[in-house]
C-alpha cells in the first residue's frame, strides 16, 4: 500500500518525533511513503531557518505533491499546525476518493477544519507518540486491501445464469473473467468521463 | 455573473476596507456575490466563530459551485482557503487569489492551473484594478455571442440535409448538439 504525508515543514522540530512516529508506522504495515519530503525538510532545515522558504522551488513541490496523492491509496495529514497547504490537499485527496486521516495535537474543535464532513474524511485528536501510532495503525489495517484476489460471492437470476453461460461457451472464458471484463469496461468508461 | 469571495479573516479592522473594496468592485460590474457572509463575518466578535462550521463550509462549496469566478483574499492563508481553492480548481472556475503579503513564499504559487491567477496588492488602488482586470477578463456577456467556425464541405452538408428535415436552422442544430454532450458531461462529472 502507498500511503502520502502531508504535513507543515515550518514546524519541523516541533512535529518531527510525530512525522517519524507516522513513517514509522506505515513501515511497520508494509507499507510505502508516495513521496519522503520529510528527509528533505530535515536536510534543507540543516543550513536554513524553518521559516527560510526562499529557495523553495514551490511549483515543483506541489507538483511532486499532486503526483504523490494521485499515487497514494491513503493519505495522512499531520495538521497540528495547519495552513493552506493542508487544506488544498485534503481537499484534493477527498475529491480522488482517497481516504484521509487528519491527525493534530491541537484542539480543532470550534474551528472550520472541524466543520469539513466527508464520509472519507477521519480527523483524530492525539497527545503522545503512543496514542498517535495507535490511531495510524487503526486506519491503515481499516484501509488495507490485500494485493492476492479478493474473494467474492453473489446470487444471480437464471436469466443472467444463462447469458454467462452461453457467453462462456463461446468464448472459452469463463464466468468470471466475463464479469470481471465487464467490470473492467465500466470502471475505464467512469475514469474517461 | 456570479462572483464567490472568501477570505480568512485574522483582524477585521485591517482587513474590512479590502474586503468591502473587493465587494464595491464587484457590484460595479454589475456581478453580484454568490454568498454574502463578510457582512455577518465582521460585526461577529473577532474570538467568536460560526456555531455550525459543517454548515459554513457546505455554504461555501455550495457557493463555488453556483458561482462563475471565486477571489480568494489570502493574506492569510488558511486551511479554509486551501480547502476551497482546491475545491474552486475542480469545478473549473476560474480564481483570482490576492494578498498583501509575499506571493512567492506560499505553496499557492506553486499552482500551476491557467484558471488560477495569484497577484500581490500594496494599495486599494492597486487591488480595485486587479479586481476590475480580473473581471473584465472573465465577464461572459449575457447577450447571445456570435461564434464563426470552418465546415468540411461534408459537415455543411449534413447541416443543409438535417435542417431541411427538421426545419431548424443549422445555428440550432449545432447549439442543440453542444447542449447534449454539455448535459452528458455533466451528467459523468
Amino acid at each position: 500500500m502507498i500511503v502520502q504525508i502531508i504535513g507543515n515543514a515550518r514546524h519541523l522540530t516541533e512535529d518531527l518525533p510525530f512525522l517519524h512516529a507516522i513513517l514509522e508506522v506505515v513501515h511497520d504495515n508494509g507499507a510505502v511513503v508516495a513521496r519522503d519530503w520529510i528527509s528533505a525538510a530535515q536536510n534543507h532545515a540543516i543550513n536554513h531557518s524553518e521559516q527560510d522558504d526562499t529557495n523553495v522551488e514551490w511549483d515543483d513541490a506541489h507538483k511532486e505533491n499532486t503526483e504523490a496523492i494521485s499515487r497514494a491509496d491513503i493519505i495522512i495529514i499531520e495538521a497540528t499546525n495547519y495552513g493552506f497547504p493542508e487544506g488544498f490537499y485534503t481537499s484534493q485527496a477527498l475529491q480522488q476518493k482517497k481516504p484521509v486521516l487528519l491527525v493534530t495535537r491541537e484542539d480543532i474543535r470550534g474551528r472550520l477544519i472541524y466543520g469539513i464532513k466527508h464520509k472519507l474524511l477521519l480527523t483524530q485528536h492525539y497527545d503522545t507518540q503512543e496514542n498517535l501510532k495507535k490511531v495510524l495503525a487503526k486506519f491503515i489495517k481499516a484501509n488495507t486491501i490485500a494485493t492476492k484476489d479478493l474473494r467474492f460471492n453473489f446470487f444471480i437470476d437464471r436469466q443472467i445464469y444463462s447469458y454467462l453461460r452461453e457467453v462462456s461457451y463461446e468464448t472459452g472464458k469463463n464466468k468470471s473473467e466475463i464479469i470481471r471484463e465487464l467490470l473492467e469496461q465500466e470502471i475505464d468508461k467512469q475514469e474517461k468521463s | 455573473m456570479i462572483v464567490h469571495l472568501t477570505a480568512s479573516i485574522r483582524k477585521p479592522e485591517t482587513d474590512a476596507p479590502y474586503l468591502q473594496l473587493i465587494t464595491e468592485t464587484i457590484h460595479d460590474h454589475g456581478a453580484v456575490l454568490a454568498h454574502n457572509w463578510l457582512d455577518d463575518a465582521l460585526s461577529r466578535n473577532k474570538n467568536d466563530s460560526p456555531s455550525n462550521w459543517t454548515a459554513y463550509v457546505e455554504e461555501n462549496l455550495e457557493a463555488i459551485k453556483r458561482c462563475d469566478v471565486v477571489i480568494v483574499e489570502l493574506t492569510y492563508s488558511s486551511f479554509g482557503s486551501g480547502f476551497l481553492i482546491a475545491a474552486a480548481l475542480e469545478h473549473k472556475k476560474p480564481i483570482l487569489a490576492v494578498s498583501r503579503g509575499k506571493v512567492k513564499s506560499h505553496t499557492a504559487s506553486g499552482l500551476a492551473d491557467s484558471l488560477f491567477t495569484y497577484k500581490k496588492y500594496t494599495t486599494t488602488d492597486s487591488l480595485a484594478s486587479i479586481i476590475d482586470s480580473f473581471l473584465d477578463k472573465n465577464t461572459i456577456h449575457t447577450k447571445d455571442l456570435r461564434f464563426n467556425m470552418f465546415l468540411t464541405r461534408a459537415t455543411f452538408k449534413y447541416l443543409e440535409d438535417t435542417s431541411r428535415e427538421t426545419g431548424k436552422s443549422r445555428s440550432e442544430i449545432i447549439r442543440e448538439l453542444v447542449k447534449q454532450k454539455a448535459d452528458k458531461d455533466a451528467h459523468h462529472a
